[in-house]
């Protein structure tokens, strides 16, 4: 019983139904765990100690329900999604101390699935980072080595996971934000669709791009997680009305079944060598399972890192125009006049990452510029997407590394933005398509820190690329536990 | 000095009339107190997304049939950027390319006649909150009750050359606009108001002049003011060798002047682009087909079935410019009339006598079935053109039946070619000279017979076929 | 093409910020010159040929449709006064922010 912490979704899921423990025991499990581990990561901004209690409680009082998928399961969000009377910070000062009175479709749903918040994670600030350095709080560590970032943005819900405070966490992916973080902190992390998950009461980044979803230990908990959260949405009309499959009972493809598309331009370039490594040895293992691993090129990717960062920037621009101190948030203290408030307050409450990536976004939307940069980038999108349909045409899904490097040390890039932007080479181009994608650890490097694979797929088939990563993780080298001194 | 002549465009913003705003559910403003009509899509808040109000795009769509746009299938949203503490998200969602409705027609009375006035466009947006200025805190005060309130701005092309055409314009479109519940139209809310670019230009030039745009005119009276101030304050620019500079201006009703709002220097840049929370407009064939149906005027369909029967494009004009004339015309049919003759007799009679009367057809005494009756008797030659003239003031302010009337006043014509003869007979034994004259080769006197024929049949004689029987008697006589 | 220091406060001036926090003039010097090497990075796109490509802003599909025109639940209640009380500075029922000149 002292170690319900270590549990799967699945397998507390099936603990809980078999009354093997109650709701309330597995949430002072979490919450234990939780408290041991987070000085060391810190990948939480809140915790909900009192109201997740409480919630077990009272789901333990109406008793085990089969109409309740995620029944007194515990999970924390990434601090962008609103959650009804808790703080909400997106990682920011401009947010800080503002509570939402309304809750995001996601949260209602989980909660309606009888799921129970246990805490808000850290993250990049308005999600805009891969490291979670960019946190306006305070940096999370990657609990495979605590001086080294876990990624980002979805970074504190990635290591949350990994240091096992609980089985199961919400994050978004923007341009990889869920993906890579996985990847980094050895989890398994998927980006729905887009248009698959609402996108309602989640401050928002890049309108076009930014998807939820889960982040957890297997493909397993996260179909469960996705199947109670997909679909669409009165609240958001970009939320798909494409039929929602059974991810949860879609059935395991046989290794010899499965043709996975190599995207060239994502497996050439400079890998750090523990990395290149544990993925050519993962390449090993899937071809002697009898998995066909076929090369493919996708030209237009090389224009990936450019297109995203100047239309997710322009997104961006304006979805953070609503930060001026007026209605919420932040005001700086005694503004001269209202121009002063404005600026005051922005500078002051927005740090570098977001003002840089504003200031680039407002570049490429100006006048003079708006057809060189931004409708060409839309133009290349399309080019990126075609690409991208071709490519699954001649296979059933794409297999990629998530990131060129592992965990890298916290601080290594942070005066470095360009070098940043494009180490996302390998998440990017499937928000620019639209698709769903799934990280998987691929084992551990020879240095002992994590690496990922991504299975990518067509819009709207998570069934397929949820099934064929049952497969991938019987087949590939389990990381494990990080050896975390709690 | 060389003459100028002013340019003038306009555009529109027409209040739809929805219960709720254009992206989310909550009321618009009725009065209530501040804030209290506003949810977090409406106040900016983080997360939040809007959702399109369906009645919005069936109202903007159909003024644009009304107005004979062409209704785009697809249209975009797009962010317009850019900061004021009434826009709750930092940009007002419009539309761009392509709006909702391009292109389009509204035809004005105008000094030189009709006048056709093209649209540019027609585009659905929302609204901003209100700013109110508190002097006494050194505050400004923000209200959103209004905020997300839907709006379409209609754009004019620059074809209006004076404040009188404008006025008559924007009284039209109000009209229109108001019949067809596509607003309220209540100006003293602010439901229609209207920005007006004014230019001039040497007279007969074909370049447009540098223009200036007064905002935010929300009384007809303020437009053709404004307007008036901003020819003479150009004019004198002119004058003086002064450049007209492209500003943005603020009417002020008190001195009836205006004073400058923003140069171009400090003009915005809008950094327009697609809005990403919405979907495209869709506006499909099934609904332009319920909305054609639903025009009370049916403005587009009625001009096609008017044309198709075979009205000119002028008397089209005229029926569709006057409220329930069209009806009053397919009244009127229906009664027996032929479609063309009553149009011309509307267009020629009836509806100049309406206006003079200030009566709507449809209260004038003399109804549709006069009004048939009237169009029979000129079709069956019963009645000259000019006979009808003759008796229609009377018939419009009596209601009497033609037939009736144009027999008491001895004006049906005798088409009867044997009685005729009698009367032609009769005149040519009283003027045996003027006969002499014809034979002898005067066939001008034939002129003088026919009048005489005409006075004894006391008008009712066709004079073509008067003076037929006249030269045919006399032929016949040799 | 980069960007200079005038054209990088113009941006700035345009969406309410301020060039390096407000704090040491280092800051604004390197963000403009990131930015300068951002920008010029992004200039890959004119290597990309798009003739004729109709630009894809969004990757939506099947959206929802518009909404009905119905207003709110009677009786459900309205955000209002939970929205107004995040408000940084209040007049009545008013937000409120320096006089606008």
């Amino acid at each position: 019983m002292t170690e319900l912490w270590r549990l799967t979704l699945v397998e507390a899921g099936q603990g809980l139904r078999k009354k093997e423990f109650s709701a309330l025991e597995l949430v002072e499990a979490c919450l234990e765990r939780l408290k041991a581990t987070e000085p060391l990561v810190d990948a939480c901004l809140t915790v909900l100690e009192e109201p997740a209690r409480r919630r077990a409680a009272e789901l333990d009082a109406a008793g085990w329900d089969p109409q309740k998928p995620l029944w007194g399961l515990p999970l924390t969000l990434k601090d962008v999604f609103c959650l009804s009377g808790a703080p909400t910070t997106a990682g920011s000062r401009i947010l800080e101390g503002w509570k939402p009175p309304y809750e995001a479709t996601v949260v209602k749903r989980l909660k309606q699935a009888g799921a129970i918040i246990v805490a808000k994670t850290n993250c990049d600030e308005f999600a805009m980072g891969s490291s979670t350095e960019f946190s306006a709080f305070k940096p999370t560590k990657n609990p495979w080595n605590l001086q080294r970032v876990p990624g980002g943005s979805s970074g504190g819900a990635a290591a949350s996971v990994a240091a096992r405070q609980t089985p199961g966490a919400f994050g978004t992916d923007t341009g990889g934000s869920i993906r890579q973080p996985a990847a980094l902190c050895g989890c398994v992390g998927l980006k729905p669709t887009y248009g698959r998950v609402s996108r309602y009461g989640i401050v928002a980044y890049g309108s076009s791009f930014d998807q939820a979803g889960p982040l957890a230990r297997s493909a397993a908990d996260c179909a469960l997680l996705l199947a109670a959260t997909a679909g669409p949405d009165g609240l958001d009309s970009t939320a798909s009305l494409h039929p929602v499959d059974d991810y949860v009972g879609a059935a395991e493809k046989k290794p010899g079944e499965l043709t996975l598309g190599l995207p060239r331009e994502l497996w050439e370039g400079d890998f750090a060598p523990e990395t290149g490594q544990t993925l050519d040895e993962a390449k090993r293992r899937l071809t002697a399972a009898g998995v066909k691993l076929k090369e493919l090129s996708l030209p237009s990717l090389r224009f990936s890192v450019a297109a995203y960062y100047v239309l997710a920037s322009a997104e961006a621009s304006t979805n953070l125009a609503r930060y001026d101190g007026v209605r919420y948030g932040r005001r700086a203290p005694g503004p001269e006049d209202l121009r002063d408030l404005y600026v005051r307050s922005r500078t002051e409450g927005l740090g570098p990452e977001v003002r840089r990536r504003i200031l680039l976004g407002t570049f490429v939307l100006s006048s003079g510029y708006y057809d060189a940069y931004f409708r060409k980038a839309a133009q290349v999108r399309r080019l990126i997407q075609q690409d991208w349909q071709a490519a699954l045409q001649r296979c059933d899904l794409l297999l990629a590394p998530v990131s060129s490097v592992q965990a890298w040390p916290l601080g290594a890039f942070i005066d470095d933005p360009l070098t940043t932007y494009q180490l996302d080479m390998m998440t990017l181009p499937l928000n620019l398509a639209g698709g769903p994608g799934l990280s998987l650890p691929a084992g551990l490097g020879a240095d002992g820190l994590p690496v990922g694979v991504q299975l990518l797929g067509r819009a709207f088939d998570e069934a397929a690329l949820l099934a064929a990563g049952r497969t991938l993780e019987r087949l590939l080298p389990p990381v494990g536990e990080p050896p975390l001194a709690a | 000095m060389v003459d100028l002549e002013a340019v003038i465009g306009l555009e529109i913003h027409a209040q739809l009339k929805t219960k709720t705003k254009l992206f989310c559910a909550c009321p618009l403003d009725s009065g209530a107190e501040p804030n209290t009509n506003i949810c977090e899509v409406c106040a900016g808040q983080p997360g939040a997304l809007p959702r399109l109000n369906a009645k919005a795009v069936e109202l903007a769509a159909k003024a644009g049939l009304a107005l004979g746009c062409q209704v785009n299938a697809s249209s975009l949203f797009a962010r317009k950027n850019y900061t004021y503490p009434d826009l709750p998200n930092g940009f007002q969602t419009s539309q761009v390319d392509p709006p909702i409705c391009l292109g389009g027609v509204l035809e004005i009375a105008a000094p030189d006649g009709p006048k056709t006035v093209r649209l540019n466009r027609i585009h659905l947006e929302d609204d901003a909150g209100k700013c109110v200025h508190d002097e006494k805190r050194g505050k400004t005060l923000v209200d959103l009750n209004r905020a997300g309130t839907p709006l379409i701005e209609i754009v004019t092309e620059p074809d209006l050359s004076s404040s009188a055409e404008a006025v008559t314009f924007l009284k039209k479109l109000h009209e229109l606009l108001v019949d067809l519940e596509v607003t309220e139209g209540r100006l003293e809310e602010g439901e229609f108001r209207c920005d007006v670019n004014v230019s001039l230009r040497p007279k007969g030039a074909s370049r447009l002049g540098v223009r200036s745009e007064v905002k935010n005119l929300n009384s007809f009276r303020f437009v053709g003011q404004a307007i008036d101030s901003e020819i003479r304050r150009q004019t004198g620019l002119y004058r003086d060798g002064e450049p007209v500079l492209q500003e943005t201006l603020h009417f002020d009703s008190a001195s009836c002047a205006t004073r400058t709002l923003r140069s171009k220097e400090e003009a915005h840049d809008y950094r327009y682009f697609p809005q990403p929370d919405l979907p495209p407009v869709q506006v499909d064939e099934a609904l332009l087909a319920a909305l054609k149906a639903s025009l009370p005027a049916g403005r587009e369909l009625t001009r096609e079935r008017l044309a198709g029967l075979g009205l000119g494009e002028e008397q089209i004009r005229l029926l569709l410019d006057r409220r329930g004339a069209v009806e009053h015309f397919d009244q009127t049919v229906a009664a027996g009339g032929e479609p063309k003759r009553v149009a011309g007799l509307m267009a020629e009679l009836f509806l100049p006598a309406c206006a003079k009367a200030e009566l709507s057809p449809a209260s004038a005494v003399f109804g549709p079935a006069g009004l048939a009756a009237l169009a029979t008797l000129l079709d069956e030659d019963q009645l000259g053109r000019r006979a009808a003239f003759v008796i229609f003031d009377e018939l419009f302010s009596t209601g009497d039946d033609p037939r009736d009337l144009a027999r008491r006043r001895g004006l049906l014509q005798i088409s009867d070619a044997g009685a005729l003869a009698d009367l032609a007979a009769e005149v040519l034994a009283d003027h045996p000279a003027e006969v002499e004259k014809y034979r002898l080769g005067q066939e001008k006197i034939l002129g003088f017979l026919i009048g005489q024929l005409m006075r004894r049949s006391g008008g009712a004689a066709d004079p073509k076929g008067a003076g037929r029987i006249l030269s045919d008697l006399i032929k016949a006589g040799q | 093409m980069g960007v200079d220091a005038a054209a990088a406060a113009a941006l700035a001036r345009l969406v309410r910020l301020e060039l390096g926090g407000g704090g040491a003039g280092d800051e604004a010097l390197k963000l403009i010159e990131d930015f300068g090497k951002i920008v010029g990075y992004m200039d890959i796109l004119e290597q990309a040929d798009v003739a004729g490509v109709e630009p894809l802003y969004s990757p939506m599909i099947e959206p929802l449709p518009p909404r009905a025109d119905e207003p709110r639940e009677p009786g459900e209640p309205s955000a209002a006064e939970s929205l107004l009380a995040e408000a940084p500075e209040r007049v009545g029922r008013f937000f409120a922010v320096p006089k606008i000149l």
